[in-house]
Order: structure tokens, then C-alpha cells, then sequence
């Protein structure tokens, strides 16, 4: 079973960098973003719905997503969202730092190795 | 900034981001139970499945409303505790500034009421705005309301298009008789009067074309106050008579409530407009009118100057050098006053400003103390918004707290204003704190609340906030910007408190000049009683002269009474009837330019009662009677205007009145009296033998060696003695008369004089906390410089130096304001100038004066800093 990412506090900026990740792709709605990182995690992470759409929201409030209804796949009814200009940008900013942040940590926990 | 905006788009939108949310979150189940069952799981429990991983709905609602919700109110209240909390631990500080600002607010409400009332309501008719009155006014003369020809109104009436409805009215009074005589006053109106008023009677009907036939009985129309009063609000008295003293009236409509007569009237009875009126011969009605739809009140003094202007060709004896003019209604009745409320406006609006200052000064002060505080809550993470906020939250509270003492001590205020019935604010009645006026309270409390807390907050900058952890012990610097602001703010009290003064010592030095005038007459002891005879009982000369001579014996028998005389019309009532006169032996004056006379009628005693010397000639004398030549007595102004340089005594005139074509002799000039008010010259006037004429209004003026006012009881005592029913009009001393004459310029006065006192307070108290402050911050120089033998006198000019810079700039600023603003004082002034130097050089040394008395004790302060104490604190 992999971690389940209900805790807001931890995770919150790192959902929130998923979620614009698996947006970078195409336009999708919540189930299909939650899929994503289940599938690219090797299911690791177990999105619940009670932490995805509050992240969503939080990222549209931002202006980084927008959100539309749309038909899916099989001809239903679903919100679909999109990354916006800023949101490719947050994208950006928040991978890097993310990077940064990991790198960091992993030399610490390294350290002790030499 | 823009996920604000976007917030604030949910809030509008709530219902429809609810629905989609619900139907998401469905939407999302569903695939869940589909993958489920594509999975391979039974229906049910892949439903049952995918609904426990969404888990608990409604929580997911709340959290994703949270993302949205703005999160400013949350804490918010944590703010105002926080807030609420400091105060409570500077209850001084707090005190200070939460009286401060209930005078200032509650002042400024209790202003805003009567402005309020004054000049924004519109009059209490319908359209009020469509009222205007007439007055007829003599180019030669100042007066520009002068009664009107009831002739000349019914030439404007049949003429003028302009007017919907156009009335007249003239006084009458009513003898009531029955249980307690008394005697009511009201209006002669033309029928049109409640068209034109645009009211109808509450209870009854209104005037009939029968109401006055002859031999019908005197039909009225009363005010409900009347109504209520004297007649018990009993609606079977419509119809009934009416006992009067001769003969009886009848009541046939009662006026509601909410109407407000045009004077102080308590009924109304019709004026039938019989031919006879169309004779010019006096102008005694005032006329009040409606405009047309479409016409302005322009228009119709347009139309009506026209129309005199015919009239004047069509009857040049009359109506020669007369003109009109048509004035709106809302303006008639609080024109007078105007000024001067707007003059108390900007006092008061000062007083605030001094006020707001103060407590500015007191906050800025309190924030700079706090800087450490500041500080080191920024290091522990608060950002700057939030303090901000804080502060915002400190002033808003404050603010309130101030604002609604202030609000509950105007209304107080209010109540007192409209018990004590200062007869200087017209309409006084209707001034309450109405919803409009406790808007304008509440709105301008938020507003000082938001100065209050964003002003600190400005001042400090964010660097400023952390720097002082950085030192050690505090700093040595203080902020430059901060004590440059907080002394600039001292310098604009200091202005305005100067502006202040120089107004109130200007106006309490006029109401001394005016004062000191000499009235004419001597008004010390002096009693005067209003009578006034029914026609009925009293027709013809012989029985006037019979009863107030009767009178005047028995009441000069009165033990302490020195003098005692009888005249028509008293002087400083507001109103002495005046008429043409022509010199025998000049050439006839052309139509309207005769010069103009005063007249009053009075008997032998008169003068003497009044303290007015006999200059010239004699006296009135018994001998001046029915059948012995007709003499006069003029004034001063009267011999200089009419014989100037030459002896009057003896000479004859003409005087348009009564029997305008006899020939009456003067033999005596008596001194002037201030007749119109202690502030208008006086003008010539005759004096009519009472024998002669014979007045059935009289007022008899008694002096006294005792207190006068101990002598009504006797005096009425008299009367009644000679006939009972005769009621009493009015019972006054000369002091108290001259004490009224003086009313609408002593109130002002008052209030200004308040006003300034509270400014030098207020800056006085402000100044001193600079001056605390800035002692208190340099103590650690002062330690220094006094341990390198620097003399008293040094250190006093060093600390106090700069306070007083700051104090000379706003004596500088406040004396030129004052020069631009005391012209505006208008009618306070009296014997001034407004620049008089004098006063505005007192002015500035009291300013002076005070500034050295609130530096005295940060003074004392920083000459006994120990050099050891403050060098020690720095470790």
C-alpha cells in the first residue's frame, strides 16, 4: 500500500506541484489527475479526493489553473481544468525549488555515509 | 492580490460553486465505481468502495470552502481582543484619547444636527420648495422686508402668472373669555392660505365664502396645540360656541399636528378681501406664495418687480420708491441664522481636527514606545500586513469607543439644546439626531478610526521595525521623521487654536463694546407690563385715556415706585411703526421721496420712567390733550435729519399718519434711544401725546428703587382691580429685554469662546507629550552634555528649543490664517475691526503663555536628569 496523501499540512505544496504537473500534459478533470500521479507513482501516492479538490481550488484561486465543464470520454458531464500562463510558470518555479530542496536533503542524509 | 479578487467572486457566487462541487464530487464517485467494477469488483461493493475513499463529503466541502473563504475574519477578532487587551494595560493613555474623542465627535454630531435640521431637511410642507414670501421694500430705505399693502396684493394676485396660489395674512388676536381669560394670537389669512400651505384641516372643514358674511359667527380654525390645550383635544367643541369677551366665535377645523405655523400663531380666521382694502392706506399683511410648476423664484421676483413697477405709475403717492421682493421659504426662515452656523461649523470642525491630532500625536507617540515590541514580533514571522492590521484594529477600537461616548453625549446635548429653546436657531423643534446625522457620526468615526490606525503604521517602515534589536538599550537617534511629524502635527493645533482665539477674543470684545452703548435709556429697575383694551369695551378716546390713567394713579400709589409712564411700543421689541413726514413751509416732497419718521405714542411720564432726558423745549404735559393744539416731541436724529443746525422747537410738520393733513408743533427734542438694537443708529422719531391718541395697547414702564420684578404681583393686582377680565400680554424688565437684545450675539459668543478654551487645552495636552517625548528620548544627551558642565540654560534651550520651533511656526501660520479668517465673523463684530491688532496680538502672547506653561514641567524634567543615572542605563 502506498502513502496515502491526506495530511494537507506536509504535502500540501508538493500535491499542489503534482497536480500542476499532471495538468502540464492536457486539459483533465479531477479523476483523471488523481489516476495520474496514482499511475506515475507506481502507487505511491493515493490521492483522496478530500485533499485533491481542495488543492485544486487552491490553484485556481491562484490563477494557476482555470476550470471549464466539459463532456468526458464517455459523454458525461465533468469539470475539466487546464494549466494557465501562470500556472506553467509556478510550474516552473516550484519543480526548481523542488529540486533544490531534495538535493539539499539528500546530501545531509548522505552525509553520514562518507 | 488577484486570489483576492477571485475570493471575493466566490462569496457573490456561493450557490453555484456549492452545486458544482456536489456534482463533481458525484461525478468523481462514479468513475471510482466504475474503474471498480472494470476492475473486477462487485457493483456494490465497488460502489460502497469508491464512496468510503471519498469519504467523509462534507468535510471535503468545508476544506474546500476554506480555500476560499477570505481569512481576514477569522482573525480579525483575535485583533480586537488583542487590541482591546492593550488598552486595558494603558488605561491612562486610553482615557485620554477616548475623552478626547467623544468631545470632539460628540461635538461635532451635535453641529451636524442642527446644520442637519437647518439646511439640509426641507421645510415640513409639501414641497417646500415651491414656497416663497413676498415683501414689499422702499429703495431708499435699508429695511428690505417691509410689510406689505394689502391694495398691492391684490393687484399681484389678479396680475401675476407666476404664482400657483398667492395669500396674505395679517395679525389678529382673540379675547378668550370664560374660566381663565386669556388672550390668543393668530392669523387674518386669505382663503387661498392652505392651498398656498399645502395643508388641511385634521379634523372639521375649511373656510367657507359664508364663514364671512356679516352677522356670521367669527369662524377659526385652530392648531392642534391649542386644540389640545385649551379645549382639551375634545372633538365636540367644532361648532359649538366659542365665549370670547364680546360676543363668541366658532370653531370649525383644527389643523393637524405635524403643521407648523409661519409664526408662533395658535389660530387662524379668514380676512375677507372686501373692496375697502383695495384703498391704499397702510402696509400691515405679509404674503406668502406658490409657484408655479416650471417657474422659479426668480422668475417670479421678475414678474413682480414688473408689476410694481406699474403700480408705482398707477398710484405714485403710494406706491412711489417701492419695489418688491420675492424670497424662498427656506431661506426666509433660516437665512438669519446661516452665518453664523456655518462660523460655529468651521470652529467646531477645528476643535475636531485639534482633537484628532491630539490623539494622533498620542498613538504615534504610543507606537514609537512600542518599536521593540514591533520588532520582535516581526522576528518571530508576523508579516506586515498582519501588523498593519493590528493597528488598524487598535484605531478602529479606539475609535468606537470614542465614537459612541460621543455619540450618547450629543444626543444628550441635543435634548439640552431643544429644552433650553435658544431662540437663535430657527426650527429648533425639529433638531433631533436623525438617522442621517448618526450616519454622518458613524461614518466619521470609522473614519478617524482607519487614520488612527493606518497613520502609525506608515510611519513605520519595515526596515524601522526590525532595526531596534539590533542596538542595545534602545537608540540614541530617535526616528527624525517620527518627531518631525509628531511636531508638525503640534504646529497645526498651535494654528488652529490661534485661529480659534483670535475669533472668540474678537467676538467677546464686540459683545463688550456693544454692551457699553448707551441705550438711550436707563434700563436698571425698570418693569414693563403689556396690556391691551378690547375694542368692544373700550370704543372711543375717553375710555382709554380713563382706564390706563386710572391705572397709572393707583400703580404709581404702590409703595418703591419712583416713576411710571405708558407707551405704545417699548423700544428693542423689533418693531416701531414708521410713516413720511413734510416740513411746514418746505416744498412738498415728490411721491416717495418724503423723508421717513418712527412714531410711538406716549403719555407725560414716559421719558421720565425711562430715563430719557428732556434736551430741548418740554415734556409732554396733562394739558396736551383732545382740543388743545397738537404737539409733538422728536429726537435728536429726527431735529439733525430734519433741522439740521437749526432750533426745532417750534416748528411744524406733517406726519402720514392718523390725520395726515393736521398740522402738529414741536416743543421738545428728547434724547435718542436704541430702538432697532444696541447696534443700529437711531432714526428720527415723533412722539404722539397719548391724550391726543389714544392707543388701546399700551405698555406701561415702571421704575422702581426696589427689584422691579417684585412688583408684578402688586401691579396686576391693580389691574384686575379695575377690571377683571383684562388679561396681562406680557410682564418684562428692561434688563432682561436689553439681556434678549443681545441673545443672538452672546450664544456665539459662548460657544466660542468654549471652543477656543478646549483648543488650548487640547494643544497645551498635546504639546506637552511631544515635549515629554522628546525629553525622555534625549535624556541620555542631556546625562552627557550636563556631565560636560553645560549650563541649565543650555539644556532648557536644547530640549525645549525645538518644541518651540515648532510652536513659533504655528503662531506664525495661525495669525496669518487668522487674518484671512476672522472677516467671516460677519455679524459678531461690532466696534472691531477683524484685523484688529490688538486682539490677534493678545491672542498669540495667551497662545505664548500656555506653550511655556505645558513646557514647564518637561522642562523641570530634563534639568534634573542625573548625568549617572542615564549614563549607567546604557551599561
Amino acid at each position: 500500500m502506498g502513502a496515502s496523501v491526506a495530511s494537507l499540512d506536509l504535502f500540501q505544496g508538493t500535491l499542489d506541484l503534482l497536480v500542476l504537473k499532471a495538468l502540464s500534459w492536457e486539459p483533465a478533470h479531477g479523476y483523471a489527475v488523481a489516476t495520474w500521479i496514482r499511475e506515475r507513482s507506481d502507487e505511491a501516492f493515493l490521492v483522496e479526493e478530500g485533499a485533491l479538490y481542495p488543492a485544486l481550488h487552491r490553484l485556481e484561486r491562484r490563477g494557476a489553473i482555470a476550470s471549464e465543464w466539459g463532456l468526458s470520454e464517455n459523454n458525461r458531464r465533468a469539470k475539466y481544468y487546464r494549466l494557465t500562463a501562470r500556472g506553467r510558470a509556478l510550474l516552473r518555479a516550484e519543480a526548481s525549488h523542488w529540486d533544490r530542496y531534495v538535493g539539499a536533503v539528500g546530501r545531509v542524509l548522505r552525509a553520514g555515509e562518507r | 492580490m488577484i486570489s483576492w479578487f477571485r475570493r471575493l467572486a466566490w462569496l457573490l457566487d456561493r450557490r453555484r460553486f456549492e452545486a458544482e462541487l456536489g456534482e463533481e464530487i458525484r461525478i468523481h464517485e462514479e468513475m471510482a465505481a466504475e474503474q471498480a467494477r472494470h476492475e473486477g469488483m462487485a457493483p456494490d461493493e465497488a460502489g460502497f468502495a469508491a464512496r468510503r475513499r471519498v469519504g467523509n463529503r462534507a468535510q471535503l466541502a468545508e476544506a474546500a470552502r476554506d480555500v476560499w473563504r477570505p481569512p481576514a475574519l477569522g482573525d480579525l477578532g483575535q485583533d480586537l481582543r488583542y487590541a482591546l487587551r492593550g488598552l486595558r494595560r494603558q488605561p491612562g493613555y486610553a482615557a485620554a484619547a477616548a475623552i478626547t474623542l467623544m468631545l470632539a465627535i460628540g461635538a461635532t454630531t451635535a453641529l451636524f444636527s442642527v446644520l442637519d435640521a437647518l439646511l439640509l431637511r426641507p421645510l415640513p410642507y409639501r414641497q417646500a420648495d415651491r414656497m416663497v414670501q413676498v415683501w414689499e421694500h422702499k429703495r431708499t430705505s435699508d429695511n428690505r422686508e417691509n410689510l406689505v399693502s394689502p391694495a398691492n396684493f391684490l393687484d399681484w394676485h389678479d396680475r401675476a402668472r407666476s404664482f400657483e396660489h398667492l395669500a396674505a395674512y395679517t395679525w389678529s388676536s382673540l379675547p378668550l373669555a370664560g374660566n381663565t381669560p386669556a388672550v390668543v394670537y393668530g392669523r387674518m389669512v386669505t382663503g387661498n392660505f392652505y392651498s398656498v400651505m399645502g395643508a388641511r384641516p385634521a379634523l372639521g372643514r375649511g373656510f367657507l365664502p359664508g364663514d364671512t358674511l356679516v352677522g356670521a359667527p367669527r369662524a377659526l380654525i385652530v392648531s392642534h396645540a391649542l386644540w389640545s390645550t385649551r379645549f382639551g383635544g375634545d372633538s365636540a367643541v367644532i361648532g359649538k360656541p366659542i365665549p370670547l369677551r364680546e360676543g363668541s366665535a366658532q370653531i370649525v377645523g383644527v389643523m393637524p399636528e405635524g403643521f407648523r405655523p409661519l409664526g408662533s400663531e395658535e389660530y387662524w380666521e379668514p380676512w375677507p378681501m372686501q373692496s375697502d382694502l383695495r384703498t391704499r392706506r397702510g402696509r400691515y399683511a405679509m404674503v406668502v406664495g406658490r409657484l408655479r410648476t416650471g417657474a422659479a423664484a426668480e422668475d417670479a421676483d421678475r414678474e413682480l418687480k414688473g408689476i410694481a413697477a406699474a403700480l408705482e405709475q398707477e398710484h405714485p403717492k403710494f406706491n412711489a420708491e417701492w419695489g418688491t421682493r420675492v424670497v424662498p421659504l427656506g431661506e426666509q426662515v433660516t437665512g438669519g441664522a446661516r452665518p453664523v452656523l456655518l462660523l460655529l461649523a468651521g470652529a467646531i470642525a477645528s476643535v475636531l481636527l485639534i482633537a484628532c491630532l491630539n490623539v494622533a500625536n498620542l498613538r504615534l507617540g504610543q507606537v514609537l514606545a512600542r518599536r521593540t515590541e514591533l520588532a520582535v514580533r516581526t522576528a518571530l514571522g508576523a508579516s506586515r500586513t498582519r501588523i498593519i492590521r493590528q493597528m488598524l484594529a487598535e484605531g478602529l477600537v479606539l475609535a468606537a469607543i470614542g465614537g459612541a461616548l460621543g455619540i450618547i453625549a450629543a444626543i444628550a446635548g441635543v435634548r439640552a439644546l431643544v429644552a433650553a429653546q435658544v431662540t437663535l436657531i430657527p426650527r429648533l423643534e425639529e433638531v433631533t439626531v436623525s438617522l442621517r446625522v448618526l450616519v454622518f457620526a458613524l461614518g466619521l468615526t470609522a473614519l478617524i478610526g482607519l487614520a488612527f490606525g493606518l497613520a502609525p503604521a506608515l510611519a513605520l517602515r519595515e526596515d524601522a521595525l526590525r532595526q531596534p534589536l539590533s542596538r542595545r538599550g534602545g537608540e540614541t537617534g530617535s526616528a527624525p521623521r517620527a518627531r518631525r511629524l509628531r511636531g508638525a502635527l503640534v504646529s497645526v493645533q498651535v494654528a488652529l487654536s490661534l485661529m480659534l482665539l483670535a475669533g472668540a477674543s474678537l467676538s467677546v470684545r464686540s459683545l463688550g463694546k456693544l454692551l457699553a452703548v448707551d441705550p438711550g435709556f436707563e434700563p436698571g429697575g425698570v418693569l414693563t407690563v403689556e396690556l391691551e383694551l378690547p375694542e368692544e369695551a373700550y370704543a372711543g378716546p375717553g375710555r382709554k385715556i380713563a382706564f390706563y390713567e386710572t391705572l397709572v394713579e393707583r400703580v404709581r400709589g404702590i409703595p418703591g415706585i419712583t416713576d411710571i409712564g405708558l407707551v405704545n411700543f417699548l423700544p428693542l421689541r423689533g418693531f416701531t411703526p414708521g410713516t413720511g413726514f413734510q416740513v411746514v413751509g418746505r416744498p412738498e416732497p415728490a411721491a416717495g421721496q418724503a423723508p421717513s419718521t418712527q412714531l410711538i405714542v406716549a403719555d407725560p411720564g414716559y421719558h421720565q420712567a425711562m430715563g430719557t432726558p428732556i434736551l430741548q423745549g418740554r415734556g409732554l404735559t396733562p394739558a396736551d390733550q383732545l382740543g388743545t393744539p397738537r404737539v409733538i416731541l422728536v429726537n435728536q436724529a429726527f431735529a439733525r435729519r430734519a433741522f439740521p443746525g437749526a432750533d426745532p422747537i417750534g416748528q411744524r410738520v406733517k406726519v402720514a399718519y392718523a390725520e395726515p393733513d393736521s398740522i402738529l408743533s414741536i416743543v421738545g427734542v428728547v434724547a435718542d434711544m436704541r430702538r432697532d438694537g444696541l447696534d443700529v443708529e437711531p432714526a428720527p422719531m415723533v412722539v404722539y401725546p397719548f391724550r391726543q391718541y389714544p392707543f388701546g395697547y399700551m405698555t406701561l414702564v415702571v421704575r422702581s428703587s426696589r427689584d422691579p420684578e417684585a412688583l408684578a404681583p402688586a401691579i396686576r393686582a391693580e389691574i384686575a382691580a379695575l377690571d377683571r377680565s383684562l388679561p396681562v400680554l406680557g410682564v418684562e424688565t428692561l434688563e432682561s429685554r436689553i439681556h434678549a437684545t443681545t441673545a443672538d450675539r452672546r450664544y456665539p459668543m459662548l460657544l466660542l469662546s468654549l471652543l477656543a478654551s478646549l483648543a488650548l487645552v487640547l494643544s497645551a495636552v498635546g504639546l506637552y507629550g511631544v515635549l515629554a517625548y522628546l525629553v525622555g528620548q534625549r535624556a541620555r544627551e542631556i546625562g552627557i552634555r550636563k556631565a560636560l558642565g553645560a549650563s541649565r540654560g543650555a539644556i532648557a534651550r536644547l530640549v525645549l528649543g525645538e518644541g518651540f520651533r515648532f510652536v513659533l511656526l504655528g503662531v506664525v501660520v495661525g495669525l496669518l490664517a487668522a487674518l484671512f479668517t476672522t472677516r467671516y465673523l460677519g455679524a459678531l463684530l461690532y466696534g472691531l475691526a477683524p484685523n484688529d491688532p490688538v486682539t490677534l496680538g493678545a491672542g498669540a502672547l495667551i497662545l505664548l503663555a500656555v506653550a511655556a506653561l505645558a513646557a514647564w514641567i518637561p522642562a523641570r524634567r530634563a534639568l534634573r536628569v542625573d548625568p549617572a543615572v542615564t549614563l549607567r542605563e546604557d551599561g
